[in-house]
């Protein structure tokens, strides 16, 4: 019977490894290999303190958490440099490191013998000496650790974690502080792995080196990869098998530890290829396996499926402008008094040895449509690219509403009203179609790890119900639930408008957003920006299909060789002769 | 003879990019593709070499369906390409690129003439023989990579935007090293170009495609009376 | 005087071995581009099988180090498509690649262990010369370690640059696509990648299996000294991968003057991660145009 209670005190100690490490592998994609250094830096820290400097258990639990997390952000801070595969290597590094500490610091750590005597698991005083008692205590920790963990798992601060796994760059774009995140995962991760090292310390009564090696951390990997990344009770339920099976396997004849070892390892290596391979999302999983993706219908042999008509021009599905439904902004003459909303002034950008920007000075209109159209190489993705702190410029600054913003980092600018899609697209494949959006709700409090705790929050429901109305403008609101891989191409670029919607965003800049298209879709998407004026916002719009131009733009800014070479209303601009001869090629 | 598409589409993932286009390149012929970015040129260039799988429709070349052909079928057929960009191996000498870029050619004489060829058309790169391609300036990467492609002596040479990122001269003598290919080699050769008035020079016959259709095809001559190019993109 | 001289005739042994391991991982990374963990159990099986065929099977040794070796890029290719052919066609994402990798390579050498037992294995009826050059003294296998995985760096630099074939393998890892659309075959190209590389951590894994003999978890360090010296010489090069390792195996041992012997590798580590965080593009590698 006590044999039980100590497997069943050992599943529970490793579930709080495993949901730790979910946080970061499972969540963020952050691969470390590190997990048994913070585990070991919790437990000889809370020893020692509670050795050295008497403190009570608890005491020295909290301040190994801390220690501990500091190490965290020892690991997560340089991580930020490198690449992602890189991180292994790191981690691995200071794995070894701390491994090498343990051993060789053997007036504070023992050495090799480790430490013996580590005071009980007390509770005002009195010494919790039964197993029970012990199991009990480390339940209920581990109960509030699963809660914790739930919490943040389905709060705001959960979501970006799973965006950043997806797509870092698309989060910073939405006004994510990326690094502070992956700095944060770190160390909270590294906290309660802490939490779990100064239990076993104080329930077993003695720590060594050998309990806290790279096979440990990737022991708790396998946990992990086994229940299912980002689900946490997929990781309790794997900690329950890869600790619990082979304790029972002890009792199997002819199983001496020296067969019973490499054999348990034999196991989980298999386990984890076969996960990879026909269930990368684990037993439990976060997520559906993607289904083949749908393309778009495509039309049978003896449909026509071409709508040119070189007379009238391309499109004669698509209305004119002047028997555009009502609602539908105005195209407006040359503006002298209109206010800017965006200015860039004199940006200039090399790369390598050529410059892709070029002085370049452009104004974009409040509450217009403004069109930037040149021939390849003429700076308009740079452009976007500058103004949203992608790459810093080498000359020029950025102004938004007459404050200049040009040195601001990319996720700042986001808040400060400016957002951008991606030409290709950058969603998030493994969230759902809703979850997309709502990530990209600004000032989320819950976007705070502490705050995410607190379990009452009616800005959340606020802010589903403002994603879903973005769901709902743009037709997608009944594939809420779907995952954003399982998508059609045309339904994915709705989406992408959504999420930028989503934003609050007033100028919005959209990077060849009918793209790729069929000319229904592409319908359905310039009717859908056409009246986004009419709610106060302000568009800039980059489009190599002179059609779409020729019908939503207000003003076309016609750039060439990283400069602005004119500007003024589409008929004017398609007109010129002059640029026309540039636009086709070398007068 | 030559090639012909026949209802062709083409998909990356999700996304249809080309749906069901048929065109026609007849030997010796200079026929330019035009059409705004992402209208679907480059996609169809890759689905004629055989980079991509045309989802539906049928490729033929000299008569023999290739539309299953992977891209070492098309070269050894006598079908090369030039992609836009960086169409070269930019770590490796001049000299090497093109050793690598008689890969399928197994016959010496034949390499042997085809470096003669190069030679004559461009000097520069017996010059550089030895300097690594990366360090190369932008046009003579362009001469690179039209070089490589003419190794395996083909029938059909395809290009894809050549003109990108060149000076206006560089740009003119490329043009005319393609009529010069055209006339010297008999090699059939599909343009696809941004520089509208540069392919309209050299091709006798020019496609506009536009959201993945083909929405004209005329002769060179008839486009360039047309007033508004605007209009067809 | 004497101890600097031993101590860097032992950095350059072991020197030699890392700048081996590092050109042979280095060699499948740059062209897959997959971050081959098991590249460690290869290590391994060209150890265990050379241990093997001389000592169960009576195989003289040489002819036993060649069969170890064969086996050894057999067993990297059978890596290659049977691991990560299938999760590439399925387009797992690099991180399942990876754990995939670790997997493998915890299974082969479970088996192992549990086959051969986890006692370090010497080969029997070798015995190594001692050899002194004035005050430093080594034995034939450290000056065999050090001549052949010398050659074998050199060879195979020439080989990639001077060969046909090697200059086929660059190509691949330079620009793939160009590389298919001049006719070549990127998966045999992969498998050939793979055969060399593991070619030659076979060697090393039979070169210390003469020096220290084998034990089941030997390739783990093997595997992760030899990405680290690619990663701080620049993934692009396959020389700078070699002059790192080198350059750690040499610095490991010189430390020994000042740090306590234990300490080396955790010092080691520790200057790596600090190398890499202030040049992540790695220490030889030019700054990309």
């Amino acid at each position: 019977m006590e044999y039980f209670l100590h497997v069943a005190v050992l599943v529970l100690i490793y579930a709080i490894l495993s949901i730790s490490y979910n946080l970061l592998m499972g969540f963020t994609a952050l691969f470390s290999l590190a997990h048994a250094a913070m585990y070991g830096i919790g437990a000889y820290a809370s020893t020692l303190l509670a050795l050295q400097l008497g403190l009570n258990i608890w005491a020295s639990l909290v301040a190994a958490v801390l220690i501990t997390a500091a190490s965290g952000a020892v690991i997560g801070i340089p991580a930020l440099r490198v690449r992602s595969h890189y991180l292994v290597v790191l981690s691995f590094g200071f794995q070894m490191v701390i491994y090498s500490l343990m051993m060789n610091l053997v007036s504070f750590t023992g050495g090799e013998g480790g430490i013996i005597g580590i005071p009980k698991i007390s509770i005002f005083g009195l010494a919790l000496r039964a197993k029970w008692q012990a199991l009990l205590c480390i339940g209920l920790i581990t109960a509030l650790i699963l809660w914790i963990a739930l919490r943040w798992g389905q709060s705001p601060f959960g979501r970006v974690l799973k965006a950043i796994r997806d797509d870092e760059e698309a989060t910073r774009a939405l006004g994510k502080n990326v690094v502070s995140a992956k700095v944060i995962v770190f160390m909270i991760s590294g906290a309660l792995a802490a939490v779990a090292g100064s239990l076993y310390a104080h329930y077993i009564g003695f720590i060594n080196p050998f309990t806290f090696t790279l096979n440990e951390s990737v022991f708790i990997l396998a946990m992990v990869v086994f229940g299912g990344s980002g689900n946490f009770y997929g990781s309790i339920l794997g900690a329950l098998v890869l600790v619990a099976v082979p304790e029972l396997l002890r009792f199997v004849r002819g199983f001496s530890e020296a067969i019973a070892g490499p054999f348990r390892h034999i196991l989980y290596g298999l386990m984890l290829m076969a996960m990879m391979r026909f269930r990368p999302q684990g037993l439990i999983g976060e997520y559906k396996a993607p289904k083949p993706v749908p393309l778009d219908r495509l039309p049978s042999e003896h449909e026509n499926t071409s709508t040119a008509d070189p007379e009238k021009g391309y499109w004669t599905a698509l209305p004119s402008r002047s028997t555009a439904p009502s609602g539908v902004h105005e195209r407006k003459g040359a503006p002298v008094t209109e206010t800017f909303l965006m200015e860039a002034h004199g940006l200039s950008k090399h790369f390598g040895g050529i410059l892709a920007v070029n002085e370049l000075s452009i104004g974009l209109r409040q509450g217009r449509i403004t069109g930037l159209i040149g021939p390849n190489g003429a700076g308009k993705t740079t452009f976007f690219n500058l103004v949203t702190g992608f790459f810093p410029p080498d000359r020029g600054k950025v102004l938004l509403r007459g404050k200049d913003i040009t040195a601001l980092p990319p996720h700042l600018k986001t808040r400060l009203g400016m957002a951008r899609t991606f030409q290709e697209l950058r969603l998030f494949p493994h969230m759902t179609v809703l979850d997309t959006v709502l990530v990209a709700r600004p000032k989320q409090k819950g976007e705070n790890f502490a705050l995410a705790l607190w379990p009452f929050s009616p800005e959340e429901g606020q802010n589903r119900q403002e994603a879903l109305s973005c769901l709902e403008f743009v037709g997608l609101a009944s594939k809420r639930d779907e995952l954003t891989e399982n998508l059609s191409y045309a339904e994915q670029k709705l989406l992408s408008l959504a999420r930028l919607l989503a934003t609050g965003a007033e100028l919005l800049l959209l990077d060849e957003p009918t793209s790729g298209l069929d000319p229904n879709s592409i319908s359905r998407i310039l009717h859908l920006i056409e009246t986004l004026p009419a709610q106060g916002k302000t568009i800039c719009i980059v489009e190599h299909n002179l059609d779409v131009m020729r019908h939503i733009a207000d003003w076309v800014c016609f750039l060439a060789e990283g400069r602005m070479l004119a500007e003024g209303i589409p008929e004017d601009i398609f007109a010129d002769k002059t640029l026309a001869d540039i636009y086709f090629g070398g007068g | 003879m030559g090639l012909s598409l026949e209802q062709v589409f083409l998909a990356y993932g999700n996304k249809v990019v080309v749906r069901g286009i048929s065109l026609g390149i007849q030997e010796h012929e200079i026929v330019t593709l035009l059409g705004h970015n992402g209208a679907g040129k480059t996609t169809t260039l890759k689905g004629i070499m055989g980079l991509i799988r045309p989802l539906r429709g049928k490729i033929h070349f000299y008569g023999e369906d290739k539309t299953e052909w992977p891209a070492k079928e098309n070269v050894s057929k006598g079908i090369s390409y030039v992609p836009q960009g960086m169409g070269l191996f930019p770590d490796l000498t001049v000299a090497y690129n093109l050793e690598l870029a008689s890969y399928t050619v197994h016959d010496p004489g034949e390499v042997d003439t085809g470096y003669e060829e190069i030679f004559r058309l461009f000097p520069i790169l017996k010059e550089r023989a030895w300097q690594i391609a990366g360090t190369l300036s932008g046009g003579q990467q362009r001469m690179l990579s039209v070089a490589m492609a003419l190794m395996t002596k083909p029938k059909l040479l395809m290009m894809d935007e050549p003109s990108l990122g060149l000076a206006p001269l560089l740009v003119e003598q490329l043009m005319e090293t393609v009529q010069t290919i055209n006339r010297r080699m008999g090699t059939a050769i599909f343009l696809v170009e941004q520089n509208v008035k540069q392919a309209l020079k050299v091709a006798a016959r020019a496609y506009i495609m536009k959201v993945g259709d083909i929405i004209l095809s005329e002769t060179t001559a008839a486009l360039r009376d047309k007033e508004q190019l605007w209009e067809l993109f | 005087m004497e101890l600097f001289a031993q101590l860097a005739t032992i950095g350059i042994i072991l020197g030699s071995l890392y700048a081996l391991f590092a050109v042979s991982w280095g060699v499948i990374f740059k062209v897959t581009k997959t971050f081959h963990f098991a590249h460690g159990i290869v290590f391994t099986i060209g150890a265990y099988a050379c241990l093997i065929f001389t000592n169960y099977l009576r195989i003289p040794l040489i002819l036993s180090a060649l069969l170890a070796v064969a086996v050894s890029s057999l067993a990297g290719v059978a890596i290659e498509l049977l691991t990560y052919r299938p999760l590439r066609r399925i387009l797992s994402t690099p991180l399942a690649i990876l754990i995939s990798s670790l997997g493998t390579l915890i299974v082969v050498e479970n088996f192992i262990a549990l086959v051969m037992g986890s006692d370090i294995k010497p080969i029997t009826g070798f015995h190594p010369k001692a050899i002194f050059v004035g005050p430093v003294a080594f034995t034939s296998i450290q000056l065999t370690i050090v001549i052949i995985s010398l050659l074998l760096v050199v060879g195979l630099i020439w080989f990639l640059y001077r060969t046909r074939t090697g200059r086929i393998l660059q190509a691949v890892a330079s620009n793939p696509e160009m590389a298919e659309v001049v006719g070549i075959d990127a998966p045999k190209v992969f498998l050939l990648a793979f055969a060399i590389g593991s070619a030659l951590i076979g060697v090393a894994g039979v070169l210390s299996l003469l020096e220290k003999g084998a034990n089941p978890y030997m390739g783990t360090m093997a595997v992760l000294i030899g990405a680290i010296a690619v990663i701080m010489g620049g993934v692009e090069s396959i020389p700078g991968g070699a002059v790192s390792g080198f350059i750690l195996g040499v610095a490991i041992n010189l430390s020994v003057i000042r740090i306590p012997s234990e300490w080396q590798y955790a010092i080691a580590f520790g200057i790596v991660i600090v190398l890499i965080i202030l040049r992540p593009e790695g220490i030889l590698a030019q700054k990309t145009r």
